[in-house]
């Protein structure tokens, strides 16, 4: 088993991943561009929360989630070229997550819509993106909202 | 920092395979045309400052209790769609 393969989590402890459960990011992702692989995590008790965390001992974890659960209207347009970055996967093969940051009370917890993490889950390749209409969105959208209480679309 | 003049229509050259063109110059914008190759990501820096900016606040979450932020959504009534 390579150190590649070897993934840390405080709740989890010590994973030995398979190949296809490791997502690459080739850019590493924005502000921790020198990481490459990640892999999901999840707890039954924690859903719809995912954890994005990275492979190969670094302590590092993003909170993930469907942005759809967070506001159902959301239509982000994701460009032709990020799509083919990860190598163009089809409509089922597309995962598309939000980045999360946990605030204390947890009720302003913020969600980040305008730029989502995309995965082909056939290839593992995956990118974080700005979607274009970015200025329909925010970085920031509240966790909790009117919309999400009512859950209207 | 590498400071070069150019003109409308004008272009630079970066490596082998970036090239960035002067397409428009108004009175307190430019537009720029980039062709740079498909694994090269492209980004307004303000945009990508932000979203690192997020992701850095992102990594720094109290991961302990997201339990409570699960049924916290329940509690509120949303359900899972389907994408």
């Amino acid at each position: 088993m390579t150190p590649n393969g070897l993934a840390v989590n405080q709740e989890y402890g010590i994973l030995n991943l398979r190949a296809d459960q490791i997502y690459s990011f080739s850019e590493g992702i924005p502000g921790f561009e020198k990481i490459k692989q990640y892999c999901l995590l999840y707890k039954e008790e924690e859903m719809p929360f995912l954890h994005l965390s990275a492979v190969g001992g670094f302590n590092l974890e993003f909170i993930v989630v469907s942005p759809w659960m967070v506001l159902p209207s959301y239509k982000p347009e994701i460009s032709d070229e990020d799509i083919a970055f990860i190598g163009a996967p089809s409509k089922n093969d597309l995962i598309v997550l939000a980045m999360v940051v946990i605030s204390e009370p947890l009720g302003a917890s913020t969600v980040n819509m305008v730029a989502p993490v995309i995965i082909n889950s056939k290839t593992g390749s995956a990118k974080q993106v700005v979607i274009r209409n970015l200025k329909e969105y925010t970085s920031q959208q509240p966790i909790i909202t009117e919309n999400s209480q009512t859950g209207t679309t | 920092m590498l400071v070069l003049t150019r003109r409308l229509e004008e272009g630079i050259k970066i490596g082998v395979d970036i090239e960035i063109k002067i397409l428009e110059i108004r009175k307190n914008a430019v537009r720029i045309g980039i062709v740079a190759p498909k694994d090269v990501s492209v980004h307004r820096s303000e945009v990508y400052e932000i979203i690192q900016k997020e992701n850095v606040l992102a990594s720094k979450s109290d991961v302990q209790n997201i339990h409570h932020l699960g049924s916290l959504f329940k509690k509120k009534g949303i359900k899972a769609k389907k994408d």
